[in-house]
């Protein structure tokens, strides 16, 4: 099969399809960019030169799903001469997921971030050799696919941060690398055991053995992280009397505004002493009332709120407004109040 | 003992995964590069396997390894057609392979095929 140099000269729709291309091939490892890219560069020119008629996004594909597909093999050889140091870098993830259990929030954050280098690379490996004899049946292919979206959704998140809302984006991305991440790692690690059950001399060996081991500890501990975290953070800090008073009446104060009686909420206010945990409590409520009145005007994006959704929205501009009120009332009367009372 | 056979030679190779294997058949064609490859497979398969770039040299890359393959040192016409392009071909294990592979899926055809004529018979006996 031969073409002509005339038949190469691309249009500029068809130039900027072989760039994106280009820039896509970033995905596969520097020794193998620098020994094929030209050559697939190339080749995916003569696709574009070739294809039947149509745009130029005709190519992608067939195009998409064989880089996500083999970029991951590719990653996943390039470990396989240094695979002596999967079982210590998996054990060591795991080592970490027991450390931060229970060490704060943004441990849940984190660890999908480690089982996101470790696993798509790793676990496309393991599942090959763990279904071995059925490689062909939807299982492995399901895992590849997760393997390569849970590769992507930084990328993908990445992307995305040119537009607006960032931080929304950034709670999403977080959140579906989190799942596939750990989604993954269920698979693989399920995958593996029951291999190990079914065929014992695939997992003979000591090294694999440690991984399947460390790698049950980094979803499992992963899970025990999150929830302790969750559990954690509905607690009141401990010793801190203010804040449990605060707490309380908050929720006491957001039942009630939220019912729509301030009254209520105004009596509840004064069978408390200290003023600044009114205040405190006050703040909380009027900052729970605007938040939930601004997730449900968030939806404006979309339109279309129901009748009852509509309702709702202006219940909770009306409580936000009125709770704003009893605040500013409050911190004119914490100024006026004698300095015996406030706080140290 | 057993004396070292051809077969044994071959054992690490054969049976080749269906990437490799098609590139290998289309390479007992002659001399090809990347795109040309893509499409003798293609053809090859009858339109069941249509290879990506990534899937393709990253089984070229394998074959390269292995030793069954190597980049010839033909370049094409610069009127006709980039020089840049690599053009690739069959070592002589390469050759070996693919004649093992013949054999190899020669012999499983003719077994399926006896064995569903035998079950035919049977039925019909």
């Amino acid at each position: 099969m031969t073409v002509t140099t005339s038949q190469l000269t691309p249009s500029s729709q068809e130039a900027r399809t072989a760039r994106l291309y280009a820039s896509l091939l970033a995905l596969y490892p520097r020794s193998f960019r620098d020994q094929f890219g030209e050559d697939m560069r190339q080749t995916f020119a003569d696709l574009l030169v070739h294809r039947a008629g149509g745009p130029p996004s005709r190519v992608w594909p067939r195009v998409l799903f064989d880089l996500v597909v083999s970029a991951s093999k590719e990653r996943a050889g390039q470990l396989g001469p240094r695979g002596r140091w999967a079982p210590a870098f998996v054990a060591a993830a795991a080592l970490v997921t027991v450390a931060l259990t229970g060490r704060g929030g943004n441990t849940t954050m984190l660890l999908p971030l480690v089982l996101l280098i470790v696993l798509p690379t790793f676990g496309v490996v393991q599942l090959r050799a763990a279904w071995l004899l059925r490689r062909t049946t939807g299982v492995l292919h399901l895992a590849r696919i997760v393997g390569g979206a849970a590769a992507f959704v930084p990328a993908v998140g990445w992307l995305i941060l040119v537009g607006e809302d960032r931080g929304f984006w950034i709670v999403i991305s977080l959140m579906l690398s989190l799942i596939c991440g750990l989604g993954l790692g269920a698979v693989w690690a399920v995958g593996t055991l029951i291999t190990a059950l079914r065929q014992p001399a695939e997992v003979r060996s000591r090294r694999r053995a440690v991984i399947v081991l460390a790698t049950a500890v980094v979803v499992l501990g992963s899970m025990a992280a999150a929830g302790f975290n969750s559990y954690r953070d509905s607690q009141p800090p401990a010793g801190d009397h203010s804040a449990e008073h605060a707490s309380s009446e908050s929720r006491a104060l957001w039942n009630a505004a939220a019912a729509g009686d301030l009254a209520a909420v105004i009596t509840l206010i004064d069978v408390c002493a200290d003023p600044f945990v009114h205040l405190n409590g006050l703040g909380r409520a009027r900052s729970e009332a605007e938040e939930e009145y601004a997730s449900w005007g968030g939806r404006d994006r979309w339109k279309a709120l129901s009748a009852e959704g509509e309702a709702k929205l202006a219940d909770f501009r009306e409580i936000a407004v009125r709770l704003r009120a009893a605040e500013d009332t409050w911190v004119q009367r914490c100024q006026a109040a004698p300095t015996a009372t406030a706080r140290p | 003992m057993k004396g070292h056979t051809e077969a044994d030679d071959l054992a690490p190779f054969v049976p080749l995964p269906p990437a490799p294997l098609h590139i290998v058949f289309a390479l007992n064609r002659g001399e090809r590069h990347g795109y040309a490859l893509m499409g003798d497979v293609e053809e090859l398969s009858g339109g069941i396997i249509k290879m990506g770039p990534g899937t393709l040299y990253g089984s070229i890359k394998k074959l390269l390894a292995q030793g069954l393959i190597e980049e010839s040192p033909a370049r094409p016409d610069p009127t006709l057609d980039d020089q840049r392009r690599r053009y690739y071909r069959l070592t002589g294990l390469g050759q070996r392979v693919c004649q093992a592979e013949v054999e190899r899926l020669t012999t499983l055809l003719e077994r399926s095929r006896s064995g569903a004529a035998a079950r035919l018979l049977g039925r019909q006996a």
